[in-house]
Order: structure tokens, then C-alpha cells, then sequence
């Protein structure tokens, strides 16, 4: 549950690690400081928190890809209840939202992520976990099950071109297959963030390890969507054709 | 799936397209021609350079549409059963990968404790909350 996309809350260890950067998850309530009041209007907390969870209403009526995970969970048996299983909190400005597993809720950062578009690929990525720990034996503490279900979260809803680009995994020189290198490294990034005990070259090992059976399995979205198309779309119409209806 | 029962018609005695198995997966023909005007397109062929460093074979959502239509207009069933079979080896490719990933144990039913209750302050936090009245609606609206 870290990255400046999400990831997954940290497993239980004695010091909870992870739960500092999500404070309401340990019942307190973040207090914005004097001069993040005056200079970035923070700690509007009761209209962000309304302005986040209409988002997430906007998101199940619209969005294909949140309504097709939704379709694929329930007919899973893992039925999304959206005031049980998602939350929008305050939390560290290093991430944007995540899945916490003992709760089994997603939360969504409604100091970071404003806009529909944030909330909706927050949604879809955590929503793969959620399918994920619906339909396998998923533990967080195995690493094995944390690279892959990181792999496939990275590899559905992130690293188009464009943030390919950004990240350094592609360029105009370095197109052909980018694709996989940019879902190697936000994986690494969203596990490292959330097993700090962790080498960055066991995480490599670990990921590339589970790579090519990870990185192939699409389910239930069933393509890499390419961004600004109808591909969303297409996914959401052949639901059916795979059992989520 | 179909052991135990009677043996399905030989193929070329099918007459009505509606009574072919597995005839749901056709899906409208607007849809193959979106696909593959998708897949020829020049955005959709960098996609596919940018993932598998080659473009992929989009001849087959093609002929789909052709048989699709053949289908539509013509009430050609040989041609419908071609879509059938197309539609199979695409839901087998895209399935496959999902069942024999064994890098984790498949569950034969859902956690127990996907529902389990939230802690009671968090309960009492969520009461009457724009999502608490909007979660209501919307399973309404699902059933």
C-alpha cells in the first residue's frame, strides 16, 4: 500500500509496519499543521471525505472497469458492500490508497487522490487484489503471492506508454516489450514499500521468479487496456463471455 | 460437459443457429468489427509493439465479423459455428494462464470472513454517511 500508486498494507508484524502511512487505520485522526492549513488548504477533512466517496459512487455507476471488477467479485462470491469494504481516509501524502487485508477494506486517500480518474484506478487496483484473495489462497506474508498479485495489479492498471515514459522504463528509442519492464519495476517499488525487511534483490529475485505465470494472467479484465481507447469498454461488454455476470 | 447426456447432432444438421451449444458466446458482429479495426489501427499496433515487440494477427476478429455477418444475413450456420469455435479457443487462451498459475492454490469457495463486521467505532464513524446511504441504494439496484 505505498508507491505513489498503491499497493498493499504491509502484513501484521509486532510494529505494523505500514499502518503509519494510513494514521486513521490506528484510530487517530490526522492533524493538518498551521501552515499546511494556510498554504495548501489542507484539513478540510469532512468535504474531502464527502468529495472522495462520491467519486467512488461516480466510479461503480460509470466506470467499466470498477463495475466489471465489481461484477467479476460478486459472481466470485466476494460481493463489494461499498460502505463495508471501502474507505476514504486521511493518510501520508506518499500514497494514494490500498488494501488492508485484516479489514479486508480498500482505502482511499482523500488528501491525495481528488479526482475521478485517481479514484478510479485506485479502485481497479486494489479491486485486483480483492479478486485475488477471493479466488486463491492469498497470503500477504508469502512473498511469492504478494510479487505476483503486485505484478498483475501493475500489469492491468498501470504502465501505459506514456508513464513508461515517465518512470524511465521507455522511451522513444525503447518501445518494443517496455511493457513488462515497466510492470517489473513498479512491482518492485509497491513490494519494497511494503516489506521494508525486504533486499531490493530478493524482491527482483522473488518477482522474476513468478514473472512469466504473474504477468501472463489477466483475469478478470482479460486485456492490457490502452489508454484513451474503448478498450475499457470492450473488457466490461465480454464480461459474460467469462462468467462475470 | 455434455457426457451423460445424448450425443450432440453432427454438426450439419443444426437448422436453427439458436439451438447450437454454446451459441452465448457469439457476441454482436458491431463488436468483432470494433476489435478489429482496433487491432489494425496505428495506436492500437504501437500498444502492441510497446507489450509484445510484434503486432498480433488481427485477421481473425476479421473473419469473425464476416462470419458474423454471413450468420446475420444469410442464416449461414456453418458460419456461425466457426464464430462458436473462434470464441472457445479465445476464452481457452485467455482462461488458461488464470487456472494454471499455480504459484498460488485455487480456493474452492470465498473467504468466510470477507463480511466479518468492522470494530464498533468504525461502524458508529460509518453511520449515516454519504456512502453508508449510497452503499444501500446501489445493492439495491443490483439485485
Amino acid at each position: 500500500m505505498a508507491d505513489q500508486s498503491s499497493g498493499s498494507t504491509p502484513v501484521d508484524k509486532e510494529d505494523n509496519w505500514g499502518y503509519d502511512l494510513y494514521p486513521e487505520r490506528r484510530g487517530e485522526a490526522a492533524q493538518a499543521k498551521w501552515w499546511q492549513v494556510a498554504l495548501f488548504g489542507a484539513g478540510q477533512v469532512k468535504t474531502e471525505k464527502i468529495s472522495c466517496e462520491r467519486n467512488v459512487y461516480n466510479c461503480f455507476q460509470n466506470s467499466p472497469l470498477v463495475k466489471l471488477m465489481y461484477s467479476a467479485l460478486k459472481a466470485s462470491g466476494c460481493e463489494i458492500d461499498l460502505r463495508r469494504h471501502i474507505a476514504c481516509e486521511v493518510c501520508d501524502v506518499k500514497v494514494s490508497g490500498g488494501y488492508d487485508p485484516r479489514l479486508n477494506q480498500i482505502v482511499i486517500c482523500q488528501n491525495v487522490a481528488r479526482s475521478k480518474g485517481m479514484v478510479q484506478g485506485i479502485l481497479t487496483h486494489e479491486m485486483i487484489h480483492m479478486f485475488d484473495a477471493c479466488r486463491h489462497e492469498l497470503s500477504f506474508k508469502d512473498l511469492n503471492h504478494l510479487a505476483c498479485t503486485e505484478i498483475r495489479a501493475a500489469n492491468l492498471t498501470h504502465c501505459s506508454f506514456f508513464s513508461a515514459m515517465t518512470q524511465g522504463d521507455a522511451s522513444f528509442f525503447r518501445i518494443q516489450k517496455q511493457h513488462a519492464e515497466c510492470v517489473k519495476n513498479k512491482a518492485l517499488g509497491s513490494v519494497l514499500a511494503v516489506r521494508p525487511d525486504v533486499t531490493k534483490e530478493e524482491a527482483l529475485a522473488v518477482i522474476d521468479k513468478v514473472f512469466l505465470k504473474c504477468y501472463n494472467d489477466l483475469e478478470p479484465i482479460g486485456r492490457r487496456v490502452r489508454r484513451n481507447s474503448a478498450d475499457m469498454i470492450r473488457a466490461y461488454q465480454e464480461r459474460t463471455n467469462y462468467g462475470y455476470e | 460437459m455434455s457426457e451423460g447426456k445424448e450425443e450432440p447432432k453432427p454438426r450439419t444438421e443444426y437448422t436453427d443457429g439458436k439451438n447450437i451449444p454454446n451459441v452465448w458466446l457469439v457476441r454482436p458482429c458491431e463488436s468483432y468489427k470494433d476489435e478489429y479495426t482496433e487491432c489494425a489501427s496505428i495506436r492500437g499496433r504501437f500498444h502492441q509493439y510497446f507489450i509484445f515487440g510484434e503486432n498480433s494477427d488481427c485477421t481473425q476478429w476479421k473473419t469473425d465479423y464476416e462470419n458474423c455477418m454471413k450468420y446475420r444475413l444469410h442464416n449461414d450456420i456453418p458460419a456461425l459455428e466457426r464464430v462458436i469455435q473462434s470464441e472457445s479457443k479465445r476464452r481457452y487462451e485467455r482462461l488458461a494462464p488464470h487456472y494454471y498459475n499455480d504459484v498460488w492454490k485455487h480456493r474452492t469457495s470465498p473467504p468466510e470472513d470477507w463480511n466479518k463486521p468492522l470494530p464498533t467505532k468504525m461502524q458508529e464513524e460509518y453511520k449515516n454517511t454519504y456512502l453508508d446511504h449510497k452503499a444501500r441504494e446501489y445493492k439495491a439496484s443490483q439485485t
